[in-house]
C-alpha cells in the first residue's frame, strides 16, 4: 500500500505544463530528429537541432553551442539561436573567465541565475544581450567534453530539473555524435555501421526493443558470437537483453555479482577487454567460459551513474578485439546509456502525463455542479471507471450524530444498505486512524471479514476502502467491492486517492454550497409575492412551487399608471444563487424600464442587451411580458424564448395560445421581438406559466400543453387564486420525474 | 439513485457525434456541458448531437444546449441536433433558436448530420 506525495506531484506536473515547455511528445518528436542527425552522422545538423531545442521546447530565449575546435583546443562557437553576431564574436570572454572550464572540469551542469554574479567581461557580455540567467551544460563523453551548450533566459525564471534534464539529454547526443565522428575518422579496423546503430538506438522509446535492437546491431558491427546488455537497477543485476549466451543465461544471476568480470567493470566504470580464458585469481567468482577467446565488458554511463554494462564477447579462433575497438565500444555503451535514459525519461513523463490527465478530467467532472446529488453522483460514476467492481458506495458521517451512512451506492441492492455499512466499518476505522486505503484482496480469509454475513451472502471476495479527508478531518469513505479476489495494483490505489481527496473537496465545497443557498432561499421568498395587489375589473392569482431551496422562476405584477399593469412570467437559467441574483436584478430592471417604456417589443429589447452585457455566457432568461389595460381591457404582450400564454375564451371554452416571435433573453445582443395585442372580454381567463408546469404535466405521448388546456377548461368556474393552486396540484399528482422544474403560474380573470 | 442517462462520444467521419441516451434534464447537463466544452477545447467547431435516445429535456438540458450554441457561436462554429422528438423541436422552436440563431441546425437524422457538419 502506498500514499502519494501530492506536493512532489504537484511540482512535477507544473515542470511539464510550464508556459513555453512542449508536452513530452512533442519534445520526443525533437529526440528523434535529434537522433536520426546523429545515425546520419550529420554534426551540422545535430548542433543546430541541439541549439533549437531549448528554444522551441523549454521556454529559452538565446542558446548557443560552443565546440571545442581540437582536442584540448579553445572552445568556439558551432551553433546559436537568438544571438548578436557582437556575442558570438566575444563568447570567448566566457572561457576567458573560467566559466566554460569549470563545467567541463566538473562533468556537470551550473546553472547561473543571475549574470551580474559572474565576472565583469562576462557579466557586461551577458548583460549587452538582454541575458538574465543561463545554464551551462558539459557534452560529456568517455574523453572529456567536445562541447557545451548554454541555454539562456531574459526574463527572471528559474531553470527547473525536468529543463536541465531535457538539456543534459541533449548536450549529450551532442557529445556522442561529435566522438563517434572523431572515432570514425581515425584509424579503425571495424567499420561503424552509424546509420544502421542509430536507427536501432533511436528508432522508438519502448525500453526493451531499444536493448534488443542495439545489442543486435553492436554484435553486428563487432562481428561478435555473442553479447548481453545488463541493467543495475534498485541494487540488483538484471539481464536486459542478450544473444547467444546459451547456457550462460541461467548462469547470470552467479556471474554478475562481486568477484566477476561485470562487477569489476560495475564497480570501476572502465571498460575492460580480456583475451582467452578469465584470470581466476583476479575474478574468483567468473563462471569459467573456456569458449570464449576474446571479450568487451563496458560500463554504461550516463550522466555519471553506472546504469549497467555492455558485454561484447567473441568465440571465433583468431578474432581478438583490439583497444581501439574497445574505445568504440565505449562510446557505443555511452550512446545505448543515453538511450536508455531518455526512455526511462520518457515513459516516466508519459506515466505522468497519464495521472495527472486522469486527475484532470476527474476534477473537471466532478466541480462542474455545486448541487450535493449531482457531486455524489459523478463521483460514484468515477469510481466505476477507476476499478473494476461490482458494488460500490460512497459512505458519509452525519454530522449530528457521527455515524457512517451510505449517501450514494452502486450495486447495493435496496435495503441492504446497513449491511454494507457494517461490511466497510472495519477497513473504514482502519483507513480513518492511518488516513491511507485499506485493500483487503480475499475478504474470506481476512479475520476481520470471514464471519461476514454480507461477504457471504452477496458473493463479495475483495474490497478496498479509500478514506475522504477535508481539513485533516475523515468526511466519509469511498468503497469498491468485486465479486473475486483481487490485487490493487499501485497506480489504480494512487488514483482512487486522487479521487477521494478531490471528492472530499467537491462534497465539502457543495454542503458549503446548500447552506448558502438556504439563505439566497429566504432572500427569495421576499421577491416573489405569495399575493397580487388587486386590479379593478379583474381578478388575479399566482403559486410559485420552486424545486429547490432556491428556484429560477419568478412572476411579477407592475403597477405602471392608474389604467396599466405589466405582468411578467420568466424562468431564469438555474437554480442556484447566481440564478436567485439574477431574478433580483431582473425584477428591478423591469420595474425601472416599465415606467419609461409603453411597448413590450422595446422593453424586450432593453432587457436582452441589459442582460446579455451584465451577466455570465451561460445566463439567460424566458420571458412572457405583457401591459395589462384595464379600461380597454387588452394585453399587449411580447415573448422572448418563454411559453406562450394560454387565453381561454369563455363564451366558447375554448383556449387560444398568445405566442410571439422572440429569442431568449441573453444569447444574442442585438435580438428583435414581436409584439402582439388580445383583447379580454367578461369571463375570459389568461394562464401565464413557466415550462416547468407543461414538463410536469408531460406524460408518455402526449407533450403537456393540451392536458394544460383541458385543466383550463375544467377549473374555468373557479376563482382566480383557487384556479392556480389546482392547476398545481394537478401537475404535482401525476409527476414522476426525478429531476422536478420550478413551477410559476399566474392566472387572471376577466371579472 | 444511478445515473441513467449515457453519453457517448464517437468521432465519425472526422465529426465528434455525442450520443444521448436518456433524459436531457437539470442533473445529467452538468456532464452534457463537460463533454461538450472538451470537444471544443480539442478544436472542433462543429458538434453533432445525436438526440434520437432523448425522450425529455427540461429548461436544466436547454442550458446545457445554449452553451454549447454560445460557445460555438464564439468561433463561428455549429451544433447540429439530429432526430429531435416533436417535444424537443417544440422546446426549441419556443427559445426562438431554430429560427433566430444560425448556430443550431436541426436534422431528421444522422447521417444528414454528419454530411452536414462535413461541409466547408
Amino acid at each position: 500500500m502506498q500514499s502519494v506525495v501530492h506536493m512532489q506531484d504537484q511540482q512535477q506536473l507544473t515542470r511539464v505544463v510550464r508556459p513555453g515547455t512542449k508536452s513530452a511528445e512533442e519534445i520526443l518528436g525533437y529526440l528523434q530528429e535529434l537522433s536520426r542527425n546523429t545515425a546520419d552522422a550529420n554534426v551540422a545538423r545535430v548542433l543546430d537541432t541541439a541549439v533549437h531545442l531549448p528554444i522551441a521546447c523549454l521556454g529559452m530565449d538565446k542558446s548557443l553551442l560552443l565546440r571545442r575546435s581540437a582536442t584540448d583546443g579553445p572552445f568556439l562557437a558551432a551553433a546559436a539561436r537568438n544571438l548578436s553576431q557582437a556575442f558570438l564574436d566575444n563568447c570567448h570572454l566566457l572561457c576567458d573567465d573560467g566559466i566554460i572550464q569549470e563545467v567541463v572540469a566538473s562533468q556537470g551542469a551550473r546553472v547561473i541565475e543571475d549574470v551580474s554574479s559572474l565576472p565583469p567581461a562576462s557579466s557586461h557580455l551577458c548583460s549587452a544581450e538582454d541575458i538574465l540567467s543561463l545554464a551551462c551544460i558539459p557534452a560529456v563523453t568517455q574523453v572529456g567534453s567536445p562541447a557545451v551548450l548554454i541555454c539562456m533566459r531574459s526574463a527572471p525564471t528559474p531553470f527547473t530539473v525536468w529543463e536541465l534534464e531535457i538539456s543534459t539529454t541533449v548536450a549529450n547526443h551532442v557529445g556522442s555524435v561529435l566522438r563517434l565522428k572523431q572515432i570514425d575518422e581515425g584509424p579503425s579496423e571495424t567499420s561503424l555501421p552509424f546509420e544502421g546503430f542509430g536507427q536501432a538506438a533511436y528508432s522508438d522509446y519502448d525500453l526493451q526493443g531499444l536493448l534488443d535492437q542495439s545489442l543486435d546491431e553492436v554484435l553486428n558491427t563487432f562481428r561478435a558470437d555473442s553479447g548481453s546488455i545488463v541493467l543495475h537497477e534498485h541494487g540488483k543485476y538484471h539481464l536486459a537483453a542478450w544473444r547467444g549466451l546459451g547456457d550462460g543465461v541461467e548462469q547470470f544471476h552467479r556471474s554478475a555479482g562481486e568477484g566477476t568480470v561485470s562487477g569489476w567493470v560495475m564497480a570501476s566504470r572502465a571498460p575492460l577487454l580480456l583475451h582467452g580464458p578469465v584470470d581466476n585469481h583476479e575474478f574468483p567468482e567468473a563462471v569459467p567460459r573456456p569458449e570464449l577467446v576474446s571479450a568487451m565488458s563496458v560500463p554504461l554511463v550516463s550522466k555519471r551513474k553506472v546504469l549497467g554494462l555492455l558485454n561484447i564477447n567473441s568465440a571465433r579462433p583468431g578474432r581478438f578485439f583490439r583497444d581501439n575497438e574497445l574505445t568504440l565500444a565505449s562510446t557505443i555503451a555511452h550512446h545505448i546509456a543515453i538511450t536508455i535514459e531518455n526512455a526511462k525519461l520518457y515513459e516516466a513523463a508519459r506515466v505522468q502525463t497519464r495521472y495527472f490527465g486522469n486527475l484532470y478530467k476527474i476534477a473537471r467532472t466532478i466541480t462542474s455542479t455545486l448541487q450535493l446529488d449531482v457531486v455524489l453522483e459523478m463521483i460514484m460514476e468515477r469510481l466505476g471507471t477507476l476499478v473494476a467492481c461490482d458494488a460500490r458506495g460512497l459512505f458519509l458521517h452525519d454530522r449530528d450524530t457521527g455515524r457512517i451512512q451510505l449517501a450514494n451506492g452502486c450495486g447495493i441492492p435496496d435495503g441492504t444498505e446497513q449491511d454494507y455499512i457494517d461490511l466497510v466499518l472495519p477497513a473504514a476505522k482502519l483507513a480513518s486512524s492511518s488516513r491511507r486505503p485499506v485493500a483487503i484482496p480475499d475478504l474470506t480469509v481476512h479475520a476481520g471479514y470471514a464471519h461476514s454475513h454480507v461477504a457471504q451472502s452477496s458473493g463479495l471476495r475483495s474490497a478496498i476502502v479509500v478514506p475522504l479527508t477535508s481539513k485533516r478531518k475523515v468526511v466519509g469513505f469511498l468503497a469498491a467491492f468485486r465479486c473475486k479476489p483481487r490485487n490493487f495494483p499501485r497506480p489504480t490505489v494512487r488514483l482512487l486517492l486522487g479521487l477521494a481527496e478531490l471528492a472530499a473537496i467537491a462534497i465539502e465545497n457543495a454542503r458549503l454550497y446548500e447552506r448558502q443557498l438556504g439563505i439566497a432561499h429566504i432572500a427569495q421568498k421576499e421577491l416573489t409575492p405569495g399575493r397580487f395587489e388587486t386590479i379593478r375589473g379583474f381578478k388575479i392569482g399566482c403559486k410559485y412551487a420552486p424545486a429547490h431551496q432556491v428556484g429560477g422562476d419568478y412572476y411579477d405584477l407592475i403597477r405602471i399608471n392608474k389604467q396599466k399593469f405589466g405582468l411578467v412570467v420568466a424562468d431564469v437559467a438555474g437554480r442556484n444563487i447566481a440564478a436567485a441574483l439574477h431574478i433580483s436584478m431582473c425584477k428591478h430592471a423591469l420595474r425601472a424600464l416599465a415606467d419609461r417604456i409603453s411597448s413590450p417589443a422595446k422593453l424586450m429589447q432593453k432587457m436582452n442587451r441589459f442582460i446579455y452585457d451584465h451577466t455570465q455566457p451561460e445566463a439567460f432568461i424566458s420571458m412572457f411580458y405583457a401591459v395589462l389595460d384595464i379600461r380597454r381591457s387588452t394585453l399587449l404582450y411580447s415573448t422572448a424564448g418563454h411559453e406562450p400564454g394560454l387565453l381561454l375564451r369563455a363564451e366558447a371554452d375554448r383556449v387560444e395560445q398568445l405566442g410571439a416571435s422572440g429569442i431568449l433573453l441573453g444569447i444574442v445582443p442585438d435580438a428583435t421581438f414581436e409584439e402582439r395585442l388580445a383583447s379580454m372580454n367578461m369571463g375570459d381567463i389568461l394562464l401565464l406559466y413557466t415550462d416547468g408546469l407543461v414538463d410536469a404535466l408531460f406524460a408518455g405521448e402526449t407533450d403537456g400543453l393540451a392536458e394544460l388546456e383541458q385543466a383550463l377548461i375544467e377549473y374555468r368556474l373557479q376563482p382566480a387564486q383557487e384556479m392556480a393552486d389546482s392547476i398545481h396540484r394537478l401537475a404535482m399528482a401525476g409527476h414522476t420525474r426525478r429531476s422536478p422544474d420550478d413551477i410559476a403560474i399566474v392566472t387572471l380573470r376577466k371579472a | 439513485m444511478e445515473v441513467q442517462t449515457q453519453f457517448n462520444v464517437n468521432i465519425q467521419d472526422g465529426v465528434p457525434v455525442v450520443q444521448i441516451i436518456g433524459d436531457l434534464d437539470h442533473y445529467n447537463t452538468p456532464r452534457f456541458r463537460v463533454i461538450v466544452s472538451e470537444l471544443i477545447d480539442k478544436g472542433h467547431d462543429r458538434v453533432v448531437v445525436d438526440m434520437s435516445a432523448v425522450g425529455f429535456m427540461d429548461s436544466g438540458g436547454m442550458s446545457g444546449i445554449v452553451l454549447a450554441l454560445k460557445r460555438l457561436s464564439a468561433t463561428r462554429g455549429r451544433l447540429f441536433l439530429a432526430n429531435c422528438n416533436p417535444r424537443i423541436i417544440r422546446k426549441l422552436n419556443i427559445s426562438g433558436f431554430t429560427t433566430m440563431s444560425d448556430a443550431l441546425v436541426l436534422h431528421a437524422s444522422l447521417e444528414e448530420a454528419i454530411r452536414d457538419a462535413q461541409k466547408p
